[in-house]
């Protein structure tokens, strides 16, 4: 299945991108310089956007390059929105 | 009600495309006057949803406000698919200002405000978003006095240069010759309704003495300022703007005669052998508070 791709690796932003999940879950896969320190807080962030969108079966891979909250809401929304209505 | 009083005029609005995440944090440090968030031609029609979502979120959570700047974004056109769905978004992101480009028409000034009247209900929104018009072709140069009345909305108007010269079929002249028309028209308009008035961009981000030559131009036409795409024109503005420290001291002088002609009742005064009269202490005052805002000696 096709993925859905949104954001981009230049610094500030992050990439995401969305496909569907075989393991009967949400996987949230995270690859950042910042993993120690802001890792817990970016998976929230995405977690709870799922649960807004009600979305648990979406396998979401990110390329982190130091992307502030409001850019990993906005990222989150836009990638799901389009998951969503693929 | 508004949410957010200026203090200083408008010189310089920076275009800063609404898909660069990196851009809304940097923008802030460069101070102009206004941001001109950008959905319209620098966002790609496959990411404008992308970048609709991080002017929501972004300006909800950076207070540009707080640091002197206005918001404004610059939307899709009322010919586009991504109209109403900008609104929309501008209306979320609480911004302060939106510009509709290719504005023809008071419909389409008429089309604006009810969309904004509807959004701002649906958020629930405690001020009324104010509106910078943008005319791009002919037939909106000619119809600008009528539109930029349309709405108490409006607080400024300006010339987008691109797209009136392909409507024109006229050619790009070394000194802007083919603009004289509509910018001398759009000052017109833009004084007789008391609104700011901008200018168009000027492309060569590396050439500050062609930058200046320009600005100082259109200054001296009655324009308010230009809109800008890289950070250094806002310097080279400012620059233009800046009072000498001559003129300053002249200002102030002549702030203090006119308060003391104040004191004794009188309405013109003799200043360095000239009358002067209420207008012209105005325009000094005028200097002073952009002294003021240069943190200039004397004038805080």
């Amino acid at each position: 299945m096709e993925k859905i791709v949104v954001g981009s690796v230049e610094s500030g932003d992050l990439m995401m991108s969305i496909s569907e999940s075989s393991a009967g879950h949400n996987e949230i896969v995270i690859d950042s310089k910042f993993i120690q320190q802001y890792g817990d807080e970016i998976k929230e962030i995405i977690s709870n956007i799922c649960n807004e969108y009600n979305v648990n079966n979406a396998k979401i891979e990110v390329n982190d390059q130091g992307a502030i909250p409001a850019v990993i809401r906005a990222r989150t929304k836009t990638g799901l929105e389009r998951f969503l209505n693929k | 009600m508004v949410k957010f009083d200026r203090v200083k005029p408008r010189k310089h609005m920076l275009f800063v495309p609404a898909d660069r995440p990196s851009l809304y944090r940097d923008s802030v440090f460069y101070k102009p006057d206004t941001i001109m968030f950008d959905l319209e031609d620098a966002v790609a029609y496959s990411e404008k949803d992308a970048a609709r979502m991080l002017l929501i979120e972004i300006l909800n959570d950076i207070d540009y406000n707080a640091s002197g700047i206005e918001t404004c974004v610059r939307i899709n056109g009322l010919d586009t698919e991504f109209f109403e769905k900008d609104i929309e978004a501008c209306i979320k992101a609480k911004a302060n200002m939106i510009r509709l480009p290719k504005a023809e028409t008071v419909d389409d000034v008429n089309q604006l405000v009810a969309l904004m009247e509807k959004y701002e209900k649906e958020n629930n929104l405690d001020y009324k978003l104010k509106i910078f018009i943008a005319f791009e072709s002919a037939l909106g140069i000619l119809n600008a006095f009528e539109v930029a009345k349309a709405s108490d909305r409006i607080v400024g108007i300006a010339l987008g240069g691109m797209d009136y010269l392909l409507d024109l079929k006229g050619s790009r002249l070394p000194n802007r010759e083919e603009l004289l028309y509509a910018r001398q028209h759009l000052v017109h308009v833009g004084r007789a309704l008391k609104l700011d008035v901008f200018d168009v961009v000027y492309g060569n981000t590396s050439d500050d003495q062609g930058f200046i030559n320009e600005f100082k131009f259109i200054k001296s036409l009655g324009f308010d300022g230009k809109s800008v795409i890289h950070p250094n024109q806002i310097r080279l503005i400012n620059e233009v703007y800046k009072p000498t420290q001559e003129q300053l001291e002249y200002a102030l002088e002549m702030k203090e005669a006119f308060e003391e002609s104040v004191k004794l009742g009188k309405g013109v005064f003799l200043f360095k052998g000239n009358m002067v009269d209420k207008p012209v202490v105005e325009k000094q005052l005028e200097i002073i508070e952009l002294a003021k805002e240069f943190d200039m000696e004397g004038a805080l």
